[in-house]
């Protein structure tokens, strides 16, 4: 087909735009593994909690379950499931108790989820060829998402679920697919989409929304084939419940059900669905313009169903502990929603253009409106490492500062003055900013108060005990999620604190439950307040007892 | 196979029984507060959008939802 100058001209505009987006994308690409590689190297805690999952890692690796009866010494119990840590096992076995490899692991499972939103979109429908930029960038918007960046490369078992998550609906999605196309039935894909709906209920609970997705859409489909898979997998789920829960006791019961139901914080809620909403607004209302044109015009879609339960069952972001991480599950299914209506956008124009004589093809102004949107999704999630002249000249071109100025967190010492972080972010948070060499220093400096004495500290992160060969003792977090579920005798902890058997205690945000704390002031004292990725840690010593 | 008519019929139901649900529990709830929480308000805000959606959907009859 032939177009008119002005058209082709106009099509270069939008081709020029989308190549604007594709470098804005790459350069958060970038940014994502540059933060993930100065994490891979800082061998503390970056994120309250990491190293219990590290521990946890640990105790797998040794055949040890890290379940436990947290009234007794040393106090520690995991409330998440087994299976990040089981995967990580082997580059502990290989590595040691090394903070990269969990790290890595999830690094990885970002990139694959960002793979397979890319093959979701590519598998929808059978497309028009020559549109592959489409599939990267709908990868590539997941990556470039704030909450991704934050999280991805954490010790943190989230982001590796919901590498299962996507895994089993793309592959539910496609087998659904070539079952409605081929008429024949392909249940190992199915057992496939199970055993994957197992793995990702089994690295974290929240999984259940997208267990419910394919199960709801089955039902939509197919009823009698829904409940007849739904029966077998519902029993597997129980039978692998209870196995670990008689192999620990019922301690697994107790620290990932019982003691895992926290307080509803309804600020902290829409809080965080307004900052989602506004960083990820044009794929968000993308996914939704998607979702209602299938409801209304075509059939709804497995990504249609659980963009709506995924993005309703962000609601849960709002309990104590949760946090941004929760929407991570929405963004992907946004991205592929968003891939999906693109592609529509430009088969309707190519088939419209061949009947219709516009003088600017409905083609150019598909490119132009996609280029456009791009755009603006790259420009609301903007987050950047700005410690080089080149990277500030970026940030200042996209109208931001080329420095953030933030008070340390602090729990336990005057407030501090903000400070200019090298590191800008539309959802600036308490992560996201690439550790420094000073503040690897800062860990060292911790960890030699701890060598200064003889026993493990009393430390709510567990990297310093790690990085002194000590003991790890106490989860502070589950502590305190223990206590306000009246399933935590204290008696123990008190008593040894009470008898100053630990030589140091490391404070962050002081989780531990109100009666330990009070002891923990009554007998000891700061002897210093060290800085760490923006928070201000307090080491106590024994206070001397008057004879 | 669901169509879209039995969807909506569904979703309006939902709707409903949710609303219904909201204000029972208040009833039986034994609390000194009186009227609709913030939480409430946006479940009511969801089941109204939800009613709104199935009635919308029944018309289009036996298409596959």
């Amino acid at each position: 087909m032939r177009f008119k100058p002005v058209d082709q001209s106009l099509r270069y505009v939008g081709i020029s735009l989308i190549i604007f987006a594709m470098l804005a994308f790459a350069l958060y690409v970038w940014a994502y593994g540059f933060y993930a590689y100065r994490l891979f190297l800082f061998p503390f805690d970056y994120d309250q909690g990491e190293g219990y999952e590290l521990l946890d890692t640990v105790l797998f690796s040794q055949g040890q379950w890290p379940y436990r009866n947290s009234d007794v010494y040393p106090f520690y119990s995991s409330n998440y499931p087994p299976v990040y840590h089981l995967v990580t096992v082997p580059l502990v076995w290989i590595f040691g108790p090394q903070y990269w490899t969990g790290r890595l692991v999830s690094f990885i499972s970002t990139l694959i989820s960002a793979y397979l939103i890319g093959y979701g979109v590519a598998r929808f429908r059978a497309w028009k060829s020559g549109r592959g930029w489409i599939y990267v960038l709908s990868g590539a918007i997941f990556l470039s998402s704030n909450y991704v960046y934050h999280i991805g490369p954490l010790f943190r078992q989230h982001i590796f679920m919901v590498m299962f998550e996507i895994g089993a609906i793309v592959l539910f999605a496609n087998t659904i697919a070539l079952e409605e196309e081929t008429g024949k039935q392909r249940p190992w894909r199915l057992l496939a989409v199970m055993l994957l709906l197992l793995l990702a209920g089994f690295t974290k609970q929240l999984a259940y929304a997208s267990v419910a997705s394919i199960f709801i859409f089955w039902f939509l489909r197919d009823i009698r084939r829904s409940i007849i898979w739904a029966i077998p997998f519902a029993l597997s789920t129980g039978a692998v419940f209870l196995f670990i829960n008689l192999a620990t006791d019922n301690q697994w019961f107790i620290n990932t059900i019982s003691a895992n139901l926290n307080e509803f914080i309804f600020g902290q809620m829409v809080g965080l669905f307004t900052q989602w909403f506004k960083l990820h607004r044009m794929i968000t209302l993308a996914a939704v313009g998607v979702t209602l044109y299938q409801l209304y015009f075509e059939r709804l879609s497995l990504y249609a169903v659980w963009f709506t339960i995924a993005t309703a069952n962000s609601v849960t972001a709002g309990t104590w502990g949760a946090g941004e991480s929760y929407f991570t599950t929405a963004i992907a299914a946004s991205c592929i929603l968003t891939g999906i209506g693109f592609m529509q956008i430009l088969d309707w124009s190519k088939e419209t253009d061949m009947h219709q004589a516009w003088p600017i093809s409905a083609q150019t102004i598909s490119l132009i409106s996609i280029g456009a949107l791009l755009l603006w999704q790259a420009n609301t999630v903007f987050h950047l490492p700005t410690h080089t002249p080149f990277l500030q000249s970026i940030a200042s071109l996209a109208g931001r500062p080329t420095e953030t100025m933030v008070a340390p967190q602090t729990s336990c010492s005057e407030p501090r003055p903000p400070e200019p972080i090298p590191f800008v972010d539309d959802a600036f948070t308490l992560v996201g900013r690439p550790p420094t060499d000073a503040d690897r220093d800062a860990g060292i400096a911790i960890t030699t108060h701890i060598l200064e004495g003889e026993t493990p500290a009393f430390s709510e992160e567990a990297g310093f005990n790690f990085y002194a060969g000590r003991e790890i003792v106490t989860n502070p977090t589950q502590l305190r999620n223990l206590s306000l579920a009246g399933l935590l005798d204290t008696s123990e902890m008190v008593s040894m604190l009470e008898d100053q058997a630990f030589d140091t205690v490391v404070f962050r945000a002081q989780f531990y439950p109100g009666e330990v704390l009070t002891v923990i002031g009554q007998q000891y004292e700061t002897v210093d307040l060290i800085q760490m990725n923006g928070f201000v840690y307090c080491v106590l010593k024994p206070k001397v007892k008057e004879s | 196979m669901i169509t879209k008519r039995v969807l909506g019929i569904g979703l309006a139901l939902l709707g409903t029984l949710a609303i219904l649900a909201l204000f029972a529990r208040d009833m039986l709830r034994a609390s000194e507060f009186r009227g609709i929480g913030p939480l409430q308000q946006i479940a009511l805000w969801v089941a109204g959008a939800m009613i709104l959606l199935g009635i919308t959907l029944i018309p289009l009859g036996d298409r596959p939802a």
